[in-house]
């Protein structure tokens, strides 16, 4: 990557904008995605949210938020994104706020806004060009209705809808989507998966979309203690996991071009993964599904096979 | 059975003592006269409220970590509930913790652990009953007390959750030992609470008042320098 300010995790700017006392599960993935990319972003930030996890992050009359937040309905975030970026545009042009005071318009949803309910909106706007950011902080299910299985959830993990049975032994049977590749179709000027665990990563990232105007799309891992079924102390630890076995490949796309930005040197197998979540639990017990932890390898294996050659 | 708001409780169970006096939770508002407080506690917690209300203290927690090793409390607060009203016996309370823990797919081993806590915690109390005590209509209005300067809300105020001292919901502390510590910084990175600052010289300092003890600073310390402690004051 080229000229970084970010070298080391010393780098990291000591300034919080996220305090504590939010009522977000202890451990949660998303929330320690949100202080970071904001400590990426800067001052200057406007959040426009979908119903969510993270709502509840900015409950009335508490936000632990230093900057603005503004919530709309889970299918019309990047719509809300386009009436504040269009106000600020104007009011800058009226010269009734000075350009100093410009915001960064930032969406910010969970998979389900992102993947399901929220495409068409996110779609029309990335396609008007809108000046914005979208961080989708994907725990892989509707986390805050109680972990009912969404398009983004992967295959073979179970779900409040998508228990195992002796029909469907494997839970949830159906792909996740690839949201990256649903973003990346439309040529914006810059999409990037991060995770929690890659701090630096993640700051070089945001630090390069900066220089883009237009639609800069960030897709996080955030690992959900709550359904996942996961100790909380090791939320950082399986982010780190699915990054290492392959599952969440980190990469970039400018542009539509896509360049990896981390490449696991070895591979741990998936299995390392997928023992220490309850979601999976099925897959191991009472008798192992050696069938199904070998074809979501093989699904990983296949995805590095076009990578690395 | 009433569900939703209960508005004058006869039961109330609460997990940690450092619930009562909390403004935003409010477990004794409703509460009349002869009705049943548990407070998950080893010691007595002096109760503000002068009502006549029956206060029964237990440490359900130090229960859970020896049968099941977590903090976990559903288990238990569902066996004292069980038992403190006398309506449900032990069977039908071994059978329904099997049968929720089953739907949530544990392992069988998990779920006999927690029968086994479920159950001392049924023997670990006696069943109080509320013969006596007054009638209260269903729905009566919601008294909503002027509190100082959060009686009204302030949209411009930036960063004010901090006014909620989330430190509450711990059970572990961590604590950090200063001579393993390394001042690296990872603790400080990783906090997904904004509960760790870094002083001058770069070490690590937690805000207990907020920390809600996930512990995911222990795990990613590369010294092991943080260790996990029983919380055990609560004021």
């Amino acid at each position: 990557m080229s000229i970084t300010k970010y070298k080391t995790l010393k780098d990291v700017p000591r300034e919080e904008f996220l305090v504590s006392g939010t009522s977000l599960c202890a451990g949660c993935g998303a929330l320690l995605v949100i202080r970071l990319f904001h400590k990426a972003l800067g001052d200057n930030v406007v959040w426009v949210n979908a119903a969510g996890c993270v709502t509840l992050m900015a409950t009335f009359p508490y936000t632990p938020l230093k900057s603005s937040w503004f919530y709309t309905a889970m299918g019309s975030a990047p719509a809300g994104a386009q009436g504040i970026r269009d106000a600020l545009d104007i009011l800058i042009k009226k010269g009734k706020i000075d350009p100093t005071e410009n915001l960064k318009v930032v969406v910010v949803t969970g998979d389900g806004a992102a993947s399901d309910i929220g495409l068409q909106s996110t779609s029309g706007a990335i396609h008007r060009n809108l000046d914005f950011f979208y961080l989708c902080v994907d725990n892989e299910a509707y986390g805050n209705t109680g972990f009912q299985a969404s398009s983004s959830s992967p295959i073979g993990s179970g779900t409040t809808t998508t228990r195992p049975t002796h029909l469907y032994p494997m839970g949830n049977f159906l792909p996740k989507k690839d949201l990256f590749e649903i973003w990346r179709s439309h040529r914006p000027p810059y999409v990037a998966t991060i995770s929690p665990s890659h701090v630096v990563d993640m700051f070089r990232k945001v630090e390069k979309s900066l220089n883009f105007k237009g639609p800069k799309l960030f897709l996080a891992l955030s690992p959900c203690p709550t359904g996942w079924g996961a100790e909380v102390s090791e939320s950082v630890k399986l982010a780190r996991l699915a990054v290492e076995t392959g599952i969440w490949p980190l990469k970039e796309a400018v542009y539509g071009e896509v360049t990896h930005t981390y490449i696991p040197p070895k591979r741990r197998p998936v299995e390392d993964y997928l023992k220490v979540q309850r979601r999976f639990a099925h897959l191991f017990k009472p008798v192992k599904n050696e069938g199904a932890i070998a074809e979501i390898q093989k699904q990983v294996d296949e995805y590095w096979s076009k990578v690395v050659h | 059975m009433e569900r939703g708001h209960i508005f004058n409780p006869n039961y109330v169970l609460v997990t940690s003592p450092s619930l009562l006096f909390d403004p935003t939770v409010k477990p004794l508002d409703g509460m009349v006269e002869g009705s049943v407080l548990f407070v998950n506690s080893s010691k007595d917690v002096p109760i503000v409220d002068s009502k006549k209300i029956r206060v029964i203290y237990r440490d359900v927690t130090d229960l859970a970590l020896k049968h099941v090793g977590k903090d976990i409390l559903s288990a238990t607060m569902g066996a004292v509930a069980c038992k403190l009203s006398g309506l449900i016996g032990l069977q039908s309370l071994v059978d329904s913790v099997s049968e929720e823990l089953e739907e949530l797919g544990l392992e069988p081993e998990l779920i006999e652990k927690n029968i086994q806590l479920a159950k001392e915690c049924y023997s670990s109390v006696e069943s109080i009953s509320l013969c006596g005590l007054e009638y209260r209509p269903l729905h009566n209005v919601v008294e909503v007390r002027y509190m100082g300067e959060r009686g009204i809300p302030d949209l411009l105020s930036m960063g004010n959750t901090a006014l909620r001292k989330t430190g509450s919901w711990r059970v572990l502390k961590p604590l950090i030992d200063r001579n393993l510590c390394t001042a690296c910084g990872i603790c400080y990175i990783y906090c997904p609470e904004s509960c760790i600052s870094l002083d001058e010289q770069g070490y690590p300092l937690i805000n207990y008042d907020s920390c809600k003890g996930c512990l995911v600073c222990a795990v990613e310390c590369p010294m092991k320098a943080i260790k996990a402690e029983r919380e055990s004051v609560w004021s």
